[in-house]
């Protein structure tokens, strides 16, 4: 199915993935009964797939087994606007870097709302979208979406793979330059003696203040 | 309704507050719709609750009622997480009288009272009903019979039946 015939693009309404407003997914038993549980997040993975975490909703995930559909409330944290998305289950996965990329924000939801001993992802279930559109009328304020939570994953993985210390400092400023757009950035640290700053490294100081 | 009378005197004292609502329902062919709900009131002596939604917005809602009338309704303090839901049939839907929209009122100030507890303003907190209300202020009120009572806070107890 292309992109283009959803009302609204996934991409453009990125902060919808960033988990700051819980989303309510509907599932349906093969009965026809319904079932309504909280996501604290839905991962966006391309144009036309999201993926969501498996924990603890286990009425949905029986449903979805039996019955492959399922609707997602979505809403920008930013404007408040709503948007309802159809899925369809495709696949769930138990390792690799879609599971690992979950599990990171996932942690960082759970440590956030003190719920950090509740949450286990038990698997990553990918979904085809099927159809994106606002809740009501037409979208307000569409503009195209940064991702800040695909900015911020890009940003660590970087810096997870640097190998030693000056490394990781160089890459940790030109990068957020780079990504984010912050052309003058050092790093400080306390001296031996506690009392006093030095700077360890800088970016984009035409001196570079080191000492 | 056969929880026991604190669950549902509890159930009662929540919906009272300022809540997120949610009614799922499916058509047919067993595709799922969700609508965001307001002014729930719930009855335990009548084994039912009545919730409100803008017709505009829950009109796929409103078309899967008249196919198939069962009904789930979720709701959650957004401060606490506790939750509930309820599945049952839709009995009724009728336009919302003045009860009912008085009862959506007082539901609006309260929801924004309590997402103002987990860092929402109140402007933000308001874009999320005047949003449905753009293109439609109708307001319909459906009755649900209540055949189950599930507990949805998040943890390992989720989804028991109460």
């Amino acid at each position: 199915m292309s992109a283009e015939l959803f009302p609204v693009r996934l991409q453009d309404i990125a902060s919808c993935f960033e988990g700051v407003v819980p989303s309510p997914i509907c599932t349906c038993s093969t009965d026809g009964m319904p079932n309504v549980t909280y996501l604290s997040i839905v991962h966006l993975i391309d144009a036309t797939h999201v993926a969501l975490s498996v924990q603890f909703f286990n009425k949905t995930r029986r449903n979805i087994m039996d019955n492959p559909r399922a609707q997602v409330l979505l809403v920008a944290p930013d404007t408040m606007n709503q948007y309802r998305i159809d899925l369809a289950f495709e696949r769930t996965e138990i390792s690799g870097s879609l599971f690992e990329r979950v599990r990171s924000r996932l942690d960082a939801i759970a440590s956030q709302s003190g719920m950090k001993d509740i949450f286990r992802l038990r698997g990553v279930d990918v979904y085809q979208v099927l159809d994106c559109r606002p809740l009501v009328g037409d979208v307000r304020d569409r503009r195209p979406g940064q991702d800040a939570m695909t900015a911020i994953a890009d940003y660590t993985m970087q810096l997870t793979a640097c190998r030693d210390l000056d490394s990781l400092l160089t890459t940790a400023l030109e990068q957020l330059n780079t990504g984010f757009g912050y052309g003058h950035s050092f790093v400080m640290v306390r001296d031996e003696t506690g009392q006093r700053l030095y700077t360890l490294t800088s970016h984009g100081f035409a001196a570079s203040g080191v000492g | 309704m056969d929880a026991p009378d604190t669950v549902v005197a509890e159930l009662e004292r929540l919906a009272a507050s300022g809540i997120a609502v949610i009614v799922g329902t499916c058509d047919g062919n067993c595709v799922p719709e969700l609508s965001r709900a307001w002014g729930v009131r719930v009855s335990g002596s009548e084994g039912a609750l009545d919730v409100c939604i803008y017709a505009r917005q829950g009109r796929r809602t409103l078309a899967n009622l008249a196919e198939n009338s069962q009904a789930t309704v979720t709701i959650v303090s957004p401060s606490t997480y506790r939750s509930f839901q309820i599945k049952g049939h839709a009995v009724r839907t009728a336009a919302a009288d003045q009860e009912d929209a008085k009862r959506v009122d007082d539901h609006k100030r309260a929801f924004v009272e309590e997402v103002a507890l987990v860092g929402l303003s109140g402007e933000k907190a308001a874009l999320l009903y005047q949003s449905e209300m753009e293109d439609s202020t109708d307001l319909m009120t459906i009755r649900i019979r209540v055949d189950a009572l599930f507990d949805q806070t998040p943890g390992p107890g989720a989804g028991a039946r109460l």
